[in-house]
């Protein structure tokens, strides 16, 4: 059997590279796309801003549950979808658990992506 | 050299032992990439961190003088618009990595008993950098952060019955305002960084507890501790 290999100090170059990344990551995107100065708010005439690449997909399961089912969208599914993540030890306990909880994360995933892509790809 | 300051500590505040423990984990044999990602999210989120300390240091939570402040660290603040950029990416950065740990977490099977709760203090970092870069939007005071909060806090609105409670707590009142600025500014460098560090001391102390058990269930690869390398 090989020798066992621990965190410290066989893996810790790994560790620094990877926080190095991460670090170079940020400092490389905020070169490249510095955030601008917003406009000053206009409190009278109404705007529909997009909101941050993380929250878009809200914003566009929202446009599919217009007037009274509004509340499906807004809160009911993005609630549920934070439930399930939580308590998905639950969902993926026992025998064929796994494969219970694996298709529930992937379908919230795919879900997540697919709606974003959409709102990224439609105005 | 470092040695000499981390015994002079170790001494009076016995530091080495718990986290000696800690670091000296075992590991898997080989420490795939995907076994990074929990410590980088949390490297991000260190960079998230400091970088949001230094800008209170210039940033003015009013309605009058929010979108001055923010062009003043832009515009004459040393290094201001780096430190502002790096702050901003480094939230999607976050939650990116977020994101990619929980799957490799999910893919290892490690979210299953025993280690539940700490999956559940896990997607509760998520919830909180959600929470963050929703109340970091609305700081700014601008024209986008003004509506989409506007637009975000309504959606609270639509639940039956409390609704418009609902709303007015998030707001501070009818329509988002100044009030609304402070509540936000306050989640989002006093409450959530609160709580971000307690459910991580939490995490990581679990990572701590249950790779200390040195047992693998499973019998594959996966030795002590495995589920974090941090």
């Amino acid at each position: 059997m090989a020798k066992k290999r621990s965190l410290y100090p066989d893996n810790m170059d790994k560790v620094f590279m990877a926080g190095f990344i991460v670090f170079e990551a940020a400092l490389a995107a905020a070169l490249l796309y510095p955030p601008a100065i917003g406009q000053k708010i206009d409190f009278v005439a109404q705007y529909q801003p997009r909101p941050e690449w993380y929250f878009l997909w809200i914003y566009r399961l929202l446009r599919y549950f217009p007037g009274g089912l509004a509340v499906i969208g807004a809160v009911v599914i993005p609630a549920g979808f934070g439930l399930l993540i939580f308590f998905m030890p639950y969902i993926g306990r026992g025998g064929n658990g796994h494969v219970k909880a694996s298709v529930i994360g992937a379908g919230i995933l795919a879900t997540v992506i697919a709606l974003t892509l959409v709102a990224v790809f439609t105005v | 050299m470092i040695n000499l300051i981390l015994n002079w500590f170790d001494r009076r505040f016995g530091i080495k032992k718990p986290h000696g423990e800690f670091l000296t984990r075992f590991t898997p044999d080989r420490l795939s990439f995907p076994y990074c990602f929990g410590g980088m999210a949390f490297t991000a989120f260190l960079i998230s961190a400091a970088t949001g300390l230094m800008l209170s240091l210039y940033y003015v939570p009013s309605g009058k003088e929010a979108l001055g402040s923010i062009a003043q660290i832009n515009r004459h603040v040393w290094l201001g618009w780096l430190v502002r950029g790096v702050h901003k990416w480094s939230a999607s950065i976050l939650i990116v990595l977020i994101t990619l740990h929980a799957m490799r977490v999910f893919i290892s099977k490690a979210y299953r008993p025993p280690r539940e709760l700490n999956w559940m203090a896990g997607s509760l970092t998520l919830f909180i950098t959600l929470a963050s870069g929703f109340t970091g939007y609305l700081l700014p005071w601008d024209q986008k952060a003004y509506w989409a909060t506007t637009v975000g806090t309504s959606m609270a609105g639509t639940v039956p019955y409390a609704g418009g409670a609902l709303v007015k707590l998030l707001r501070g009142g009818r329509a988002v305002s100044g009030a609304t600025l402070t509540r936000f500014y306050s989640m989002h460098t006093l409450w959530l960084p609160f709580m971000m560090a307690l459910v991580l001391w939490a995490h990581f102390h679990m990572i701590k507890k249950q790779g200390l058990k040195g047992a693998n269930p499973n019998g594959s690869g996966n030795a002590a501790g495995g589920n974090g390398a941090l």
